[in-house]
């Protein structure tokens, strides 16, 4: 009897409203599993994080920057050749490190490019220091784990533009060029060749322009590319100011807007916008406490056959992890959202049903408070990415460091094992672009 | 076996309420066990019911209940409910705009009694949509002689053409000067003050007395990036504040959420600005506690919480603007909290889709439910507003004198609770001053006495 009524008890506490069941005698749900666990330093200094998707590249990149009052500013490259013994085997930092301002490193990201691994380090300085105008550095990684092979071979700067850029992202294009985007300090993101990049054409590497329609100092926060295959066409999904936006990019000196998302109410501006692999349904962040995650739907848009550039202003549902708290960064592997939850830690929900998104997993890599002095939901789980090949799940925790995890039942990912596109942020190097094969 | 089976029981039994609600209100038990219904009253189609008011004397048992059209019902107007006996409320009068079918909009939005020179009166905001009286913002009865429903007479109607499609809400307040003042939003960036002395002798066209605007993007507020075009009000509260001596407004508009003193009605003072807070682009409803320190602030949109302000550092004068709640309530975090009436430290919410709520703010920081009750319980996908969030509960009002709680739904009608323990308020029992929505006519005015 009292096992029924334990069980009771839970069943009603299921329906009550999203709150935090993790705690810290028990931090994560029973089907997630801690392989390795490793801090990188002073609270608030880690950033953003990027894994490689080769097995045989073991590799990850974990930006380190500065938001509290101590720590580096650079990048931490880590083996997890073996998961359980992650090990920092290379940090590179911006030189003179006491004489730059601001942040430091923020989102990092790796390419592969004429047979050569690359790592680029998207950097933040303020005013009053050296390297304003520096946006990325670009490191050759090619000859790890050896960390002695590791070089510089390129800073992607914009004089015009100071204070760096805040995020990026890697895309293989359907022409084949590996494109960079970026934000920076206009109403617009950067794309940069990155072949040009590192073949030292740094004067030619900025081929594309994709405005924000709506003109702010930092006209995206973030954003995301996928082929969109219904159409065979470059998609460019941003969150800035005004909500989100989704291009055409195909032509990359040429963007054109397909679709808004503004007017959305509670939502000024966008943060981390990401599609699920068939491009309708979309995942939206925006940036403050009590947020969720915003889901839309973008199929009436994307058959809209007016003039005009249709709009989305309604999300059809919604996920958070603790309302009273903030999730932030996510990786989508259809019908599973990996989320960098901040202070929930790392969260996994499904989106089996779009309109009812549900948790099926998490882990708390943050069991501190909130911390006097800076923004109390901005701690904790920062980054999140996700190796498809054998379904290995990393965080970047702002105060806790480096954590690899494996949840049960989750052995990797290809997209056509659900029904959808094998697209996610993981690019294929290798493969001929998509729609050329 | 037959447990795993009892078990297995179970989970189906609440999976259902967790596909339709995801709540621990459901159909077959809407409310807590400290709520009891005395009674309920249909009062029309969908969408046709919109905010409550009641008199507080016992001896005048009357509620006001606005109605307005956001479906397909042509009643506008105001129907006033007789609950003499609570347990068995009676609709005495309607008062209707004339050619209800002619009128476009809104219709009754809010609704606000008073006393003036021994008489009672009620204030129905209205909104009207391009057609007949788009520039009438409210209209004034005479209610002394209730519950006789004939003796109901209409005394004033206050327009304002110059700010054409009316008023979308309005408080009552009781001035430190002795003055009853009706604050209103309009279509614009003030809010107007109207001497409701005057407008009932007679004298409308000289009762605009005030206007308290909305701080454009020039004011020393911080992080307030309101364009000049899209300056308003959306819902405003004025309260005597002891500390100061001060009669001060608390408006909710473009931008967040404003204070001023409005001690000298014709030259309103700026005191604290709310504004710059992630997630507010502009605020909707915002009611202090009685001694001005918290200020709970509602913003209209699904998703939103009820979000708790600590004024103490701008009261103390260390800073003029609040940028962060230190922290929120919400019934359910998928849809949106509407309206509420702070009775410290007490606070009843009419919540849209999730009914009465009651929650207590004893710690600010950590805010409570303490009861609730379901007066929804339609369809989750049948409502106005992004996300369908607007239907159910929208009103709510709260007798001091007995804790009677009425509700006012905008699809099943009017309601009336108590709360097991809340027989009344009175401030002072809670070490606070006796200051509410509720105002006191036959008393001298704050800070006099």
């Amino acid at each position: 009897m009292k096992r029924i009524l334990t069980l009771a008890v839970l069943t009603t506490a299921l329906t009550l409203p999203a709150t935090a069941q993790w705690t810290p005698e028990k931090p994560g749900s029973d089907n997630i599993e801690v392989l390795g666990h490793i801090p990188l330093g002073p609270i608030l200094s880690v950033a953003d994080i990027d894994m490689e998707q080769e097995v045989h590249r073991p590799y990850v990149y974990v930006s380190r920057m500065v938001y509290g009052w101590d720590g580096p500013k650079g990048t931490d490259i880590i083996s997890v050749a073996d998961p359980a013994s992650p090990e920092v085997i290379y940090r590179w930092r911006i030189e003179d490190q006491d004489l730059h301002q601001r942040t430091g490193g923020m989102d990092v990201k790796h390419f592969k490019w004429n047979g050569r691994y690359y790592v680029v380090q998207s950097l933040q300085f303020g005013s009053g220091g050296p390297n304003n105008d520096l946006g990325a550095v670009v490191l050759d990684v090619t000859g790890l784990p050896d960390a002695s092979t590791v070089r510089e071979v390129a800073r992607i700067r914009e004089p015009e533009l100071p204070g760096g850029f805040h995020n990026i992202f890697v895309y293989k294009h359907s022409t084949g060029r590996v494109l960079l985007l970026s934000t920076v300090s206009g109403p617009f993101a950067h794309v940069y060749d990155l072949g040009h990049v590192v073949e030292g054409n740094l004067d030619q590497a900025l081929v594309g322009r994709i405005p924000n329609p709506q003109e702010g100092r930092r006209g995206y926060h973030d954003f995301y590319a996928g082929f969109h295959v219904d159409t065979g066409q470059d998609r460019f999904y941003g969150g800035g100011t005004g909500g989100y936006y989704v291009y055409n990019f195909t032509d990359i000196e040429n963007p054109q807007l397909l679709v808004t998302l503004t007017g959305i109410s509670g939502v000024r501006g966008g943060h981390t916008f990401t599609p699920g692999p068939n491009g309708r349904y979309v995942i939206a962040e925006t940036e403050y406490r009590y947020a969720p995650l915003r889901i839309f739907d973008l199929q009436p848009a994307l058959e809209s056959e007016g003039s005009d550039v249709p709009n989305i202003n309604q999300p059809i549902g919604a996920w958070t992890a603790d309302w009273q708290n903030l999730v932030h960064n996510h990786e989508v592997r259809w019908p599973y959202v990996f989320v960098s939850g901040y202070l929930d830690g790392l969260q996994v929900f499904s989106m089996m049903d779009p309109e009812n998104p549900v948790t099926v997993a998490y882990y708390d890599t943050y069991l501190g408070g909130r911390v006097e002095g800076r923004t109390g939901e901005f701690n904790g789980a920062f980054g999140v990415d996700v190796r498809n090949e054998d379904g290995l799940i990393v965080v970047s925790d702002m105060s806790t460091g480096f954590w690899t995890f494996r949840m049960d039942g989750f052995k990797g990912w290809k997209g056509t094992d659900w029904g959808v596109p094998d697209i996610s942020s993981a690019q294929k190097w290798d493969d001929p672009p998509p729609g050329t094969n | 076996m037959k447990h795993l089976l009892l078990v297995a029981a179970l989970f189906v039994a609440a999976l259902p309420a967790l596909a339709q609600n995801d709540t621990p209100w459901t159909p077959l038990k809407p409310g807590t066990d400290n709520i009891t219904v005395e009674a309920h009253v249909p009062l029309g189609p969908l969408f046709s019911v919109m905010d409550i008011d009641l008199e507080q004397e016992m001896s005048r048992p009357y509620a006001y209940v606005s109605r307005g059209t956001l479906g397909e019902s042509i009643e506008r107007g105001t129907d006033i409910i007789d609950i003499s006996d609570p347990s068995n409320p009676r609709v005495v009068h309607r008062w209707r705009i004339e050619d209800q079918e002619l009128h476009a909009g809104l219709g009754g939005m809010d609704v606000k009694h008073f006393k003036w020179d021994g008489r009672y009166y009620v204030v129905q905001s209205l909104q009207f949509a391009p057609g007949p009286n788009v520039d009438l913002g409210a209209v004034i009865l005479d209610v002394t002689d209730l519950p006789d429903g004939d003796s109901v007479r209409e005394v004033a109607r206050i327009r304002a053409p110059d700010m054409p499609g009316g008023f979308h809400n309005i408080f009552i307040y009781k001035h430190s000067n002795g003055r009853v003042l009706l604050i209103t939003t309009v279509n614009g960036g003030q809010a107007n003050v109207y001497d409701m002395g005057l407008a009932v002798s007679g004298d409308v066209d000289d009762a605009l007395i005030g206007t308290i605007p909305v701080p454009g993007p020039n004011s020393r507020t911080t992080g307030n990036s309101v364009s000049a075009g899209f300056l308003f009000y959306h819902d405003l509260y004025a309260a005597f504040h002891p500390d100061t001596g001060q009669d001060r407004f608390y408006g909710g508009g473009a931008g967040g959420y404003y204070i001023f003193d409005i001690s000298d009605i014709e030259n309103p003072e700026l005191v604290i600005t709310v504004t710059g807070v992630r997630g507010v682009p502009w605020g909707h409803t915002f009611t202090p506690s009685p001694d001005g320190r918290w200020a709970v602030g509602e913003t209209e949109y699904q998703y939103a919480p009820l979000r708790i302000f600590d004024l103490k550092p701008a009261l103390d004068g260390e800073v003029t603007n609040i940028n962060r709640s230190i922290s929120a309530w919400t019934p359910h975090w998928k849809n949106l909290a509407h309206n509420h009436e702070v009775r410290w430290p007490y606070v009843f919410v009419s919540g849209y889709h999730d009914g009465l709520q009651v929650f207590t703010l004893m710690d600010p920081h950590n805010p409570k439910t303490v009861a609730y009750y379901d007066t929804y319980t339609g369809p989750r996908d049948v409502g106005v507003m992004g996300g369908a969030v607007g239907n159910g509960a929208f009103g709510v009002d709260v007798r001091n004198a007995d804790g009677l709680i009425v509700i006012s739904d905008m699809s099943t009608g009017f309601w009336t609770f108590r709360m097991e323990g809340f027989q009344g308020w009175n401030g002072e029992d809670w070490g606070q001053p006796d200051i509410s929505s509720a105002q006191k006519w036959d008393e001298p005015p704050p800070g006099t006495n």
